[in-house]
């Protein structure tokens, strides 16, 4: 198929899914141009025309970028980011900006400015978030491959809702600049794909120091993994923490099949303990809203986006367009981090947290350094759960992210697998590797994957 | 009347001098056309990302090297986080818990206590924020991002200054500094020097009293100068038995009063903490001790060197060593073969005019050196030296040359002064008579005829010299 | 920890956020739940973590001036802007002028 030829079947992809509402925006003449980009460049880059959905917090000239908040209604990015670059560069077309919890701060893409996105297989279940749209959309086969967006697990949830392959790269391997912040030390591009080739080819596209991001590291680049013939010489942790007793029993089920399956291809596994795994939501609803605060305080309707409070004062014209331009969870998250900053209040929430992270980053060593080579965990406590179930109350919704957060806060490379269905919903395998370690990470995937049967029925 | 004690302290921001910004590749430089020198990290917008600039993180730890800081090999950006137009991002990315460098000091000449050393608190990097113009267009508040992101570095004094004079000495040595080490260009009309001050009254020996600060001084004078009000008002108000309240005060020039400032920050809740966007700063003990070695003689040092191995006066050491243009040309000239008091009186007579109005040196210090050997072997008379220095200008004929052209070289032959000597004292018996019966003044009467005579070619040593030797011997 | 009201609109006041009075009870409830959640952290040992090492430093930029371009003027996305300036509602006097 011609790259033209494959940008149309996407727009009648696009067209056919507009149900799932996991696009803001997409047009036709954009993804011509996109396509017309990448015949002169020659398709003989690695992405070869791979059309490539974009989270709406990635920043991009085409198309506008909103974070799916009503404050960044209509605006469009006078720059690229980086990663969006380096996707062309490799011959991917962007085919669209995908739906996301508003500036990517919620576990269901129910807190969209601009509607939830309904799961493929249920439409009364939600996707997972925050990057739900680009999850929803590879699932759904829309495009085989799409960027998110992790702060605290906002891939691999979605994607283990979502059945389809989520990659976070460790913290630094990919360039933040262009990625709308949430929570910068937490912050990363990540990556859905159908396959783990798919997703690994766009990782290893997009991945790479940036001197426009202090935080990125220089690395050497991503392999695309080629499968390995059994996983002998591994030996795998399965951290007890992450196995509590009211585990969702499908949940269960799925990662012992998985578990299973790795010692039959050869590959050891042993139990090991991350103490203070317990500490990791807690640990990041300090830190991220924090950062968040700081990060969200440039949406004052001064520079760009949109203005509230005509005829106002300027307090009152800050306190209008932030007041009325900001969701529900995104405010609360704002005034959470705004206190847990504030004087008298930084050493109990703000330091204490800072310590509970360097505790879970060393556990998480520690683990390492007895000879394990990966942890595998289950991705999500639950199948992917009803729209509104969690919307009454903010701490069971965060409660979503307790297998995903820790990794997060330790800056490591992890990753979601379909590993089977309970009762028609997708369960995702976590497998956890050390920083910098995404080619083993993706070669015991790759391993997997043709194994799992990811579709079949678990119980 | 008791006596109060007063106790002052300065915070001083200087803009490094860099090409770029602090944190993005925008030209730092003063005078665009608003909004010109603008990006996605200095504008703030969504996804950017700051990097710092490696030439300002130099000349900070220089400044601190200069001041006798300790520079930490670890330092880190914090957010500082306060709404403002003039502030892109919602927060300004300074240096909190760990500045770039702490301690060090500041030698100054007090009148009241001879040389003082006020102590340096710290020192550390922050970017700046943008300018706001009010009115500009009616009922508006513009704001110009240019200077967003600009490069400064903050100095905070102990509050070791004790009266607005020596607060005035202070910023006089530590600009003298920051310029001599090529970090600032230091110029208030140009806002790349800007001051803030506290001040309070005490007894003697007594606890610190309520302090305000002070702000919108656009000159050392001025600092001064709203540090004298501003000592009143506190003085009147704890006479009256009334309380300082700590607030903070505008200076109006033109008024000469002090003003109560409104509306910024309706709280100083900052909530500080690490920028995560950016790894700590971490120098090695390597680039520190190059850092160190990069540093210039420094004015103090270079003054005490003039006096010892020059033989200056402290006063000529002072003014030749203010400016570090000023001092290297000096050098030259005595490098160049002049002796250094007569290089000395040179430079400040004849060279500095000249320089404190252009900023440059007419004449090069060769050239100069080359003018005063001319005076001490004879070859020209001093009067005549300095007709020469005017004629010299930026060209390069040699002096000599010069002196030759304008029939300034003096004449010393022996066959000819005599002549003219001969001459004089034949044409004037009456004045030589007068020389001889005790009127001594008479000589210089003689030795000016014989100058005229010689339309001032003669080298009036000589000239006086063989006229005594005549009118002796006769 | 209990968050009231008063306490919502101090914070709320810091962030720059209007509050409506009807949802200031709310809020302050949500907010202390949030924030008793993560108050477990407390229990943590309060003896100082682990030594991180020594940290990365960053990497610092050459001074050049090559500022990253801007596809669109400010003028375009600006809410408000004339004859080069970003415009504001006139500030409070800040020096009576
Ligand atoms: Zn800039």
């Amino acid at each position: 198929m011609t790259i033209a030829a494959e940008a149309l079947a996407v727009a009648e992809r696009l067209e056919r899914s507009a149900s799932l509402n996991a696009v803001l925006a997409w047009s036709r003449p954009a993804l011509e141009a996109e396509a017309l980009r990448v015949s002169r460049i020659g398709s003989d880059g690695p992405l070869a025309g791979m059309p490539v959905a974009i989270k709406d917090n990635i920043v991009t000239t085409d198309l506008p970028t909103t974070c799916a908040s009503r404050i960044l209604e209509g605006y469009r990015s006078p720059y690229d980011a980086t990663v969006i670059e380096r996707l062309r560069l490799a011959g991917g077309l962007v085919a669209c900006k995908t739906n996301l919890d508003e500036f990517a701060m919620g576990s269901s893409t129910e807190h969209s400015a601009f509607g939830r996105v309904r799961h493929p297989l249920d439409p009364d279940r939600v996707p997972g978030g925050s990057s739900g749209g680009s999850a929803a959309l590879v699932a759904a086969g829309v495009v085989p491959a799409a960027l998110g967006s992790e702060t605290g697990g906002s891939v691999r949830q979605p994607a283990a809702f979502c059945g389809v392959v989520g990659v976070k790269p460790s913290y630094g391997r990919v360039s933040r600049f262009g990625l709308v912040a949430f929570g910068s030390s937490l912050d990363c591009v990540s990556v859905f794909g159908r396959t783990v080739s798919d997703a690994a080819r766009v990782l290893a596209a997009i991945a790479g120091h940036d001197p426009r991001d202090a935080t990125s590291r220089p690395a050497p680049p991503v392999q695309v993994p080629v499968p390995r013939a059994d996983l002998r010489g591994l030996t795998f942790g399965l951290p007890t923490e992450y196995f509590p007793p009211d585990l969702d029993p499908g949940v269960r089920a799925g990662v012992d099949r998985a578990v299973a399956l790795v010692q039959a291809l050869g590959g050891t596994v042993r139990p090991v303990s991350l103490p203070h795994t317990r500490y990791a939501v807690p640990t990041y609803y300090v830190l991220a809203p924090a950062e968040a605060a700081a990060n969200l305080a440039r949406y004052d309707g001064v520079r760009y986006g949109v203005r509230r409070g005509a005829g106002l004062d300027l307090r009152s014209v800050y306190r209008a367009t932030r007041g009325q331009g900001f969701g529900r969870e995104v405010q609360r998250r704002i005034l959470v981090g705004t206190y847990v900053l504030s004087a008298g209040y930084y050493d109990a929430y703000y330091a204490k947290a800072q310590a509970a992270r360097v505790r879970i980053t060393a556990d998480f060593e520690a683990a390492f350094l007895t000879g394990v080579d990966a942890l595998l965990t289950p991705t999500t406590p639950t199948p992917a759960f009803r729209a509104g179930a969690k919307m009454a109350d903010p701490v069971q919704m965060y409660l979503a992210d307790i297998f995903v957060s820790a990794v997060s806060l330790a800056g490591l490379p992890a990753l979601s697998l379909p590993a089977g269905r309970s009762e028609g919903l997708p369960i995702g395998l976590q497998i956890i590797a050390p920083s910098f370690e995404e080619d083993r990470m993706l070669s015991i995937a790759a391993t997997l994957e043709p194994h799992l049967s990811a579709t079949a029925e678990v119980r | 009347m008791t006596a109060w004690e007063t106790v002052i302290g300065l915070e001083v921001h200087v803009q490094l001098a860099t090409r770029s910004k602090l944190f993005c590749g925008c030209a730092a430089t003063f005078g665009a056309d608003p909004n010109r020198n603008v990006c996605p990290v200095c504008l703030g917008l969504p996804g950017a990302l700051p990097v710092p600039n490696a030439v300002a993180v130099r000349l900070g730890a220089r400044a601190a090297l200069a001041l006798g800081s300790t520079v930490h090999p670890v330092s880190v950006f914090a957010r500082k986080n306060y709404f403002y137009p003039d502030l892109p991002k919602g927060y300004q990315i300074s240096q909190f818990d760990r500045p770039l460098a702490t301690g060090g000091e500041v030698r100054c000449e007090s009148p009241d206590r001879g040389l003082v050393a006020i102590g340096v608190t710290r020192l550390h990097l922050e970017e700046d924020a943008g300018k706001l113009i009010h009115d500009w267009v009616p009922g508006r508040t513009a704001i110009d991002l240019n200077r967003a992101g600009v490069p400064l570095a903050e100095i905070v004094s102990e509050p070791d200054l004790r009266s607005p004079t020596e607060a005035r000495a202070y910023l006089g040595v530590l600009k003298q500094v920051l310029v001599y080490t090529g970090v600032s260009e230091c110029s208030m009309e140009k806002g790349s020097l800007r001051v803030d001050a506290n001040i309070s009254l005490r007894r003697p020996g007594g606890p610190l009293g309520t302090k305000t600060e002070l702000k919108n001084m656009n000159s050392f004078a001025n600092v001064e100068r709203a540090l004298e009000i501003e000592r009143e008002r506190q003085r009147t108000i704890l006479d009256g038995g009334g309380r300082v309240e700590q607030v903070t005060l505008l200076f109006n020039a033109d008024a000469g009063t002090v003003r109560p400032m409104r509306g910024k920050e309706e709280s100083h809740d900052y909530r500080y903490f690490p920028d995560p966007d950016l790894p700590p700063v971490v120098l090695s003990r390597a680039w520190i001790d190059a850092a160190r070695a990069e540093l210039p003689e420094l004015p103090e040092a270079k003054r005490s060197r003039f006096q010892s191995a020059h033989g200056l006066s402290p006063y000529d050491a002072t003014v030749l060593s203010a400016e570090r243009p000023v001092a290297d040309y000096f050098e030259a000239v005595v490098r160049a073969g002049a002796d250094p008091k007569t290089a000395a009186n040179w430079v400040m007579g004849e060279s500095m005019p000249g320089y404190n109005e252009v900023g440059a040196f007419a004449v090069s210090a060769v050239r100069l050196a080359g003018l005063i050997g001319l005076v001490k072997d004879g070859t020209v008379s001093h009067p005549a030296a300095k007709r020469v220095f005017g004629e010299l200008g930026a060209g390069d004929e040699a002096p000599h040359a010069v002196a030759t052209r304008l029939g300034l070289v003096q004449v010393r032959d022996d066959a000819q002064l005599g002549a003219w000597v001969t001459q004089v004292i034949a044409e004037h018996p009456a004045e030589v008579e007068r020389f001889r019966t005790g009127e001594p003044k008479l000589l210089a009467f003689l030795v000016g005829q014989v100058m005229k005579k010689s339309r001032g070619k003669a080298d009036p040593k000589a000239v006086s010299e063989r006229l005594l030797t005549h009118l002796e011997a006769s | 920890m209990t968050i009231s009201p008063d306490d919502l609109v101090r914070i709320a006041r810091l962030a720059e956020l209007d509050i409506a009075e009807a949802d200031l009870r709310r809020l302050a409830g949500e907010l202390e739940g949030i924030v008793s959640y993560v108050g477990q952290l407390t229990s943590l040992a309060s003896a100082d973590p682990p030594a991180a090492g020594d940290p990365v430093g960053v990497v610092l930029r050459e001074d050049r001036v090559d500022p990253i371009p801007l596809d669109r003027a400010p003028a375009d996305f600006a809410p408000e802007f004339q004859d080069r300036f970003f415009l504001v509602p006139r500030l409070p006097a800040m020096d009576g002028g």
